[in-house]
């Protein structure tokens, strides 16, 4: 399994180098510049700036530049946020939707898994219709409708907990529940499926055949192969995750990095939208791998020699 | 009432029993700054940082009008071209140096270095040579900005320029301490490296998060600066604003949604919308052939119902007659009259069309323009709205949609356009600030290419004018000229929303939207 691992993060060297370069050129193909904006700036101002960022070169000597950079560890300046090296912005930001992300990913997994299990235990009885009816609210429900809905109630109306901002774990409370939220009913809808399908299984039957007690049944068997749709759907969710989400950033003024997936393109901040597509293309090769890693421990049938 | 009393209360659990000890301004902010070196900033939103953190020569009242700052007074000589500034002697940087007249030189120098690329340099080309220095063609030290001795500096001008004080005021104007800006290079502006001469030195800031604040003891007027602590919010999301001004996380909402004003109305005096120095309008391209008729152009804006727009689309705004906003200084009378204006809407849509039937254009035999503007309901909502109002006289509008930063890159690229979105914010409050955009000289802000030699005449004319009296006329007669011709369209002016703590005192709503902190004070809460 080292041996395949090792394979796998060689691949991945070249795929991110491949998103790397097309990024680069597919950002410079939208019209407009990091220095375009309401009030224009004089001819001779903007010619100044562009040299200082070296945008007056060609475009593949920039190309090679940044490149170079890159592989010394340096993202570049961020043209929006003039005092900062893009990678002092992400350090900043990176650990706060890793917490909020990460929290919300364990709330999913646990709570999820733990509820499809359930309803499909109970299929057609109560329980699961109430936790199927759960789910299905949960995964309509967007983030932006639920979050102000919960500031409403729990700041605004209750007073019980902060509306906005970072730092202390009341303030993390309700961000974590807007962003948890959808993500415990796609687990569970998905365990739910899974759990019942592996309860069919032939393996099952003759676990219970021969009288092996339902906890165990369910518990050690069952769970192992209903787990597997659930853990390839989560390793591209937590990328998702853990990069934070613009959405919630914005609706508790959290200061992630979610925000600049979305603002450094409109703004054009080149080494920005480099430097998140990096992260986020990094994370998604990694998980995937962690995914498929683990498949090969829950699935005896694989294995990676 | 009892509304009040209940934000107040709240304000007090929430605020003050989080911060028994001392009191903090928690102030809410449009966003974070590009950057800390105020020579590199451009938005109101980081002006007010650095209104705080820096005093210049001359400051910003409690009502934002000129007075002095860290020049105790000043002389002009008769011609207007050359300033003396007196500095006080007791002006001192927060690590305690004596501010100089030679940090105002190292400021202005390094504001005009090409190599530094100041967004804003061209807000202080009125200095001698500013512009040469600008652009690379002279040397820094060939800037008209002198230092005579410790505490005397001398500042000639191209030419007299009436509103120089008023462009002072702008960041570009404030100064740097020479010493740790040489000895830090760029990394002067970290916290702890920082050393300011305003009324709050830099404690700390977390990207996205707050900039926090301390009052500068040596700051000259420190003792009349009331608050100790100040916390600035950035807030990307409006609304999100809005929710923690309501839990009472923050004293200030800097800008408000406008869809929320009729619900935030309910706060009564804690809600303040006044007039901005800003406008919004369309620009004509006066080289396309259809637009090239000033008719028509006239026609277009004469059927325009702004009522309508600033009621529906955009509340709180003023409809807009003129290009420069009311309230401008030095704008005696404000701006001339357009006929048009005194007739009722009907009438107006009336004589439109009897001028666009001359030129053969009616509702049965349309023209088919095209109108460019930036994405963003608001605006889409007003293309449409204008669109029908247009429809009515004959002309029928196609639409070119773009994000922020493609349109305006197109618009100064000098694309192909007819008629574009556009608005304009004052740096400084002058009329000049407004109707320099369509001298014909100025390619980058002329987005319709308006050439008219008597217009840049009376610009020239107005340049040269002492008398502030006789000057604000021979503006006025240019705007008159543009009124006339209507290259741009003005359609609204702007109004600044904010949502004031009734625990916060002294604020004093202005047309420039400044506030800096020194002039403001909290009131003692009951938890304390």
């Amino acid at each position: 399994m080292l041996a395949y691992a090792f394979k796998r993060i060689l691949t991945i060297i070249p795929t991110l180098f491949a998103i790397i370069t097309l990024t680069f050129f597919l950002m410079r193909i939208a019209p407009g510049g990091p220095f375009d904006e309401e009030r224009p700036l004089a001819p001779s101002v903007l010619e100044n700036i562009r040299a200082s960022y070296g945008l007056d070169k060609p475009l593949i000597e920039q190309y090679f530049t940044y490149i170079g950079n890159l592989l010394k560890g340096d993202l570049g300046p961020s043209f929006v946020y003039r005092d900062k090296q893009v990678q002092e912005v992400l350090a900043e930001g990176l650990p706060i939707s890793m917490a909020l992300g990460g929290t919300a990913l364990l709330l999913a997994v646990i709570i999820g898994v733990l509820l499809g299990s359930l309803a499909a235990l109970n299929q057609n009885k109560r329980t699961d219709v109430a936790i199927v009816t759960f789910a299905t609210f949960g995964i309509t429900t967007p983030s932006y409708v639920v979050a102000p809905i919960l500031t409403l109630i729990f700041a605004l109306t209750f007073s019980l907990l902060p509306a906005t901002g970072w730092g202390t774990p009341a303030q993390m409370v309700l961000p974590v529940i807007s962003l948890a939220l959808p993500q415990i009913a796609i687990v569970t809808r998905l365990m739910r499926g899974s759990m019942l399908e592996s309860l069919k299984s032939d393996h099952i039957r003759t676990a219970r055949a021969y009288g092996l007690p339902t906890s165990q049944v369910v518990g050690k068997h069952a769970m192992r192969s209903a787990l597997l749709p659930v853990l390839s759907y989560l390793g591209p969710a937590a990328a998702g995750l853990m990069t934070g989400s613009i959405v919630i950033e914005q609706i508790f003024n959290l200061p992630g990095i979610g925000r600049y997936f979305v603002t450094s393109a409109l703004n054009r901040d080149y080494t920005m939208v480099m430097g998140t597509v990096i992260i986020v293309a990094t994370l998604v090769l990694v998980f995937n791998l962690i995914v498929d890693l683990l498949y090969s421990v829950l699935d005896p049938r694989v294995r990676y020699d | 009432m009892n509304l009040k009393f209940s934000i107040a209360l709240l304000f007090s659990f929430n605020l003050l029993a989080s911060t028994a000890n001392a009191q903090i301004f928690y102030r809410g902010n449009d966003g974070d700054p590009e950057t800390m070196d105020h020579q590199g900033t451009s938005t109101t939103s980081e002006a007010r940082l650095m209104d705080d953190l820096y005093s210049g020569l001359v400051d910003v009242s409690d009502n934002a009008k000129v007075i002095p700052g860290t020049a105790e007074r000043w002389e002009i000589s008769p011609d207007g071209e050359t300033y003396t500034f007196f500095l006080r002697a007791d002006a001192r940087w927060s690590n305690g140096d004596k501010v100089t007249a030679h940090d105002f030189v190292f400021a202005f120098q390094r504001l005009m270095d090409p190599a530094k690329a100041a967004k804003y340099a061209t807000i202080l080309y009125p200095i001698k040579n500013a512009e040469k220095v600008n652009t690379g063609k002279l040397e820094l030290s060939e800037l008209g900005v002198k230092a005579i001795d410790e505490t005397t500096l001398e500042i000639e001008l191209e030419r007299a320029t009436p509103y120089f004080l008023e462009q002072l005021t702008h960041t570009t104007g404030k100064p740097l301490h020479k010493k740790s800006v040489l000895a830090l290079g760029d990394q002067f502006v970290k916290p702890g490296n920082m050393v300011t001469n305003g009324a709050y030195t830099l404690e700390s800031y977390t990207l996205n998060s707050r900039i926090v604040m301390k009052k500068n003891p040596y700051f000259f007027d420190a003792e009349n600066v009331a608050i100790e602590d100040l916390h600035y919010i950035p807030f990307e999301d409006r609304s999100t604003c809005v929710r923690a001004w309501e839990a009472g996380e923050i004293h200030i909402c800097s800008d408000l949604p406008a869809q929320d004003l009729e619900r935030l109305a309910e706060y009564e005096d804690a809600l303040q919308v006044v007039p901005y120095l800003g406008t919004y309008y369309y620009s004509l391209n006066v080289e396309d052939e259809f637009l090239s008729d000033p008719e028509i152009r006239q026609a277009m804006s004469m059927v325009i119902d702004r009522e309508f727009l600033t009621e529906q689309i955009w509340p709180g705004m003023i409809p807009a007659k003129s290009l420069v906003p009311p309230g401008v200084n030095n704008y005696l009378e404000g701006s001339p009259k357009t006929p048009y204006f005194e007739m009722s809407m009907l009438d107006r849509e009336d004589a439109a069309i009897e001028i666009m039937a001359k030129k053969g254009i009616s509702k049965d035999n349309p023209v088919t323009v095209e109108l460019m503007y930036n994405s963003g309901e608001n605006h889409k909502n007003t293309a449409t709205a204008i669109a029908d109002m247009w429809s009515e006289i004959g002309i029928n509008i196609t639409y070119k949609i773009r994000d922020a930063a493609a349109h305006y890159a197109h618009l100064r690229d000098l694309g192909k356009v007819q008629i574009a979105r556009a608005g304009w914010i004052g740096d400084y409050s002058d009329p000049q600030n407004f109707l320099f955009l369509l001298e014909s000289h100025n390619t980058g802000f002329n987005y319709a290419r308006y050439d008219n030699p008597d217009y840049d005449g009376l610009m020239l004319k107005a340049a040269k004018e002492l008398d502030l009296e006789k000057r604000a006329q021979i503006l006025s007669e240019a705007e008159s000229l543009i009124m006339r011709d209507t290259p741009f369209l003005p359609i609204f002016y702007y109004s600044s929303f904010t949502l004031v703590s009734p625990q916060l005192e002294n604020w004093k709503s202005n047309v420039l939207n400044k506030n800096p902190t020194r002039f403001l004070s909290l009131k003692q809460g009951g938890a304390n």
